[in-house]
């Protein structure tokens, strides 16, 4: 059956600006409920938004923080992985635990004839999560031991 | 795109129709009416005919068009 491009309705904006893809990785299998019950799990034990070091730079977002990942749908939290394979303005993360809450992000836009939902294109913004930042400053303030004490 | 507006069934319909703009409304409504036949649960099927009968709000004209063809006995 012919038909045409029609591109997708999800569109970044100033409010969500970055696009989020979502896929898997070589050691978990669809969504990971058979293979976190082995040992792969040692190679995959949480699921990471991989984001580009730009991004995450004007974010305040160093390698390793917890992030709030939000789009128009909804909110989720996870850890942030500084990666260079990202291009700037796009992020991506895996969907093989549950509490990472992957899909509560993207969006119910699908294919029209296989009604596969559209987990490649969705917009949205990532943020430093506060209550981590205020440890970290609190961290900073602690009076700093002296050597022999 | 705010996708909690309209319910699912008009949503879906409305995607399928966007595929077929390029061709005459009476071909593009045959085409979504044979994807509709094909694949649709009754019930979606029975919820568009209803949701065209209330008034067709925020549906696809090609959808709507398509959507008289799915009514029971065609």
């Amino acid at each position: 059956m012919e038909t045409v491009y029609v591109p997708t309705t999800e569109r970044s904006t100033r409010k969500y600006p970055l696009i989020l893809t979502t896929g898997r990785i070589l050691s978990q299998y669809n969504v990971g409920a058979q293979t976190r019950r082995t040992a792969n799990v040692a190679w995959h034990p949480e699921d990471l938004l991989e984001l580009h070091p730009h991004d995450a730079e004007v974010r305040g977002i160093n390698d390793g923080d917890m992030v709030a990942l939000s789009s128009r749908v909804g909110r989720t939290e996870l850890r942030a992985q500084l990666s260079e394979r990202m291009p700037v303005g796009v992020c991506y993360t895996t969907f093989h635990h549950p509490v990472t809450g992957a899909n509560v992000i993207t969006t119910d836009n699908s294919d029209w004839a296989t009604n596969c939902p559209e987990y490649k294109v969705t917009a949205v913004q990532v943020d430093l999560l506060v209550e981590q930042t205020a440890d970290r400053e609190h961290a900073d303030r602690q009076p700093v031991v002296a050597a022999g004490n | 795109m705010d996708t909690t507006s309209v319910p699912p069934y008009v949503r879906l319909a409305n995607e399928i129709a966007a595929q077929f703009h390029h061709r005459p409304p009476e071909q593009a409504a045959d085409a979504i009416a044979k994807h509709i036949r094909t694949v649709w649960d009754p019930r979606m099927k029975a919820a568009l005919v209803a949701h065209v009968d209330a008034g067709g709000n925020e549906l696809d004209p090609a959808a709507a068009l398509a959507a008289e063809q799915l009514r029971p006995g065609r």
